[in-house]
């Protein structure tokens, strides 16, 4: 017969205490989610309803968000292409080629960049602005979010090769390829969905930035800096509405990323 | 036909770690070499560098020769030499995202790029050798998941026998296999022997003892002793081999 093993008291207390601190945590979270979006769609929802149904003028209050959306789209994917084939080629670098010491600096530079504030990053490129003294706001701009997004893509981009098991690698080398045939004929086809809901997630992380991007004057339409113009000069129904936009494109991003993680699973 | 393959004073390291030492082994055509030896002995280090595979282990180092017929090992090409020394591994490993027939078809296409015109003949070819032609002739196109574990195993065996080896290395191939599966593994490797040179590293004494031609055994990374499998079994002449075999240690 099984002897059911049993616990003191103050261990269960304490696994009890624990659980509801997480609980807690979790409902305080939620709490805060559904307190933003609810607001936002309070003060969105509700002024669109009025105005498209007496002044017929609802099209006008969302073209400009509808803009706003789309020229913070065109950056995005902007940087994205840019910083895709070098986080790419530096996650490579640092999963393939493990040894040397320019590899564990390398490794170690994405590592810090990756968890590095954005605001740092964009003062760094403020600065350069001053030094090279010819670049415009708006590539600058742009660098800023590509440097953002490169080393979280590079660091994401390398996790998921690292999760690759070393065996199939082997393989590949067994029956004979290059390391070249080996990355671009077993290790992408294997983990190119992973790949793809990384840059997703790195896209939805990149379209929350907000602080480095204030540096930069530039009259770039982006939609999280729009909004700030737009809280701080009390439009507020105007930024809420954007709002609305952006928490709708980051829902469809995610929503995106987790139907891929999904087929991966599958 | 399968060619001799011998290796001459080879040592390997990983790092300052020396885990094998100074081993000389001749490999005879269209026979079966067991390795056998307690766990980190060298077995699967010492045939991982038989095809050249030692080398992709970040500081891992060798010195010694490889003889292929008259042909030197590591004065070929890394690439050819280990397309003409096929390995299969422990585990059964074949591509996930790929069908059963890309999984077989995939070496050929490595190593012939798009010149390769009889595909569907070569990929054929390679399951009927591996005895898994009968079974999976209607499903090519599936993923190679669905199969068994032990299909999946003679799958990895047909990936290897697609290019055509003269050697072919199997590391501990039935090792995560039941024991139905293990059987037709072995009668595979009875069949193979007619056309290639096999290298089996195992830590089965009766796997060895059953499909082998052959016994070396290795005992930190060093070779003690080799021989005919009967030899080696029944009169073995040092008193380490005599002690592995008779199971009073590993």
């Amino acid at each position: 017969m099984v002897k059911k093993k049993m616990y003191p008291v103050w261990r269960k207390i304490k696994n009890k205490v624990i659980s509801l601190f997480f609980v807690a945590l979790a409902v305080l979270s939620l709490v805060a989610l559904v307190s933003i979006v609810g607001n936002v769609f309070h003060l969105t929802v509700s002024p669109l309803h009025i105005s498209s149904c007496s002044q017929n003028c609802g099209w006008i209050s969302i073209w400009p968000g509808i803009r706003a959306l789309w020229w913070t789209l065109r950056l995005l994917f902007i940087a994205s292409v840019i910083a895709l084939p070098f986080a790419f080629g530096t996650a490579l670098f640092i999963t393939e080629y493990r040894v040397t010491y320019l590899v564990f600096i390398v490794r170690l530079f994405v590592d810090i960049l990756a968890g590095i504030p954005g605001i740092l990053i964009a003062i760094v490129m403020y600065g350069f602005q001053f030094i090279v003294g010819q670049s415009s706001s708006n590539e600058l701009f742009i660098s800023s979010l590509i440097i953002f997004l490169l080393p979280k893509l590079a660091k994401g981009f390398a996790e998921i090769f690292y999760g690759v098991p070393l065996h199939y690698r082997e393989v590949a080398f067994a029956i004979g390829s290059t390391r070249m045939q080996m990355v671009f004929k077993v290790l992408l086809p294997m983990t190119f969905r992973t790949l793809s809901a990384s840059v997703l997630l790195g896209v939805a992380r990149t379209l929350g930035v907000v602080a480095p991007l204030l540096l930069f004057d530039s009259g770039i339409h982006y939609l999280p800096v729009d909004i700030y113009h737009l809280t701080v000069n009390g439009e507020f129904i105007k930024a809420a509405m954007y709002s609305l936009f952006l928490l709708f494109t980051i829902l469809l991003i995610y929503l995106f990323a987790a139907w891929l993680d999904q087929e991966i699973i599958k | 036909m399968g060619k001799a393959l011998s290796a001459i004073e080879l040592s390997a390291s990983f790092g300052n770690h020396q885990v094998l030492h100074c081993v000389s082994l001749h490999m005879q055509p269209n026979y079966v070499t067991a390795i056998i030896g307690p766990p980190g002995s060298g077995k699967s280090t010492f045939i991982r560098c038989l095809n050249r595979l030692h080398e992709t282990v970040p500081r891992a180092t060798m010195t010694g020769r490889v003889m292929l017929g008259d042909q030197d090992v590591y004065q070929m090409d890394a690439i050819s030499a280990r397309q003409k020394i096929g390995m299969v591994f422990a585990q059964p490993n074949p591509f996930p995202t790929m069908s059963i027939f890309d999984n077989v078809a995939i070496g050929l296409r490595l190593r012939d790029g798009k010149r390769q015109i009889h595909l569907s003949d070569e990929v054929e070819r390679s399951l009927t050798i591996a005895n898994l032609w009968s079974e999976v002739k209607d499903r090519l196109q599936e993923s190679s998941g669905k199969l068994t574990v032990g299909q999946q195993q003679r799958l990895c065996m047909a990936r290897a026998l697609a290019l055509q080896p003269a050697v072919l290395l199997l590391d501990e191939p039935a090792s995560v296999l039941d024991p139905f599966s293990t059987l037709r593994v072995e009668e595979l490797i009875d069949q193979l022997k007619e056309r290639y040179t096999i290298v089996i590293v195992t830590h089965n004494l009766q796997q060895a003892a059953r499909v082998a031609d052959r016994t070396a055994f290795f005992l930190a990374g060093e070779m003690i002793e080799q021989g005919t499998t009967t030899d080696l079994f029944t009169t073995p002449c040092d008193k380490r081999t005599e002690d592995y075999v008779t199971g009073r240690f590993g």
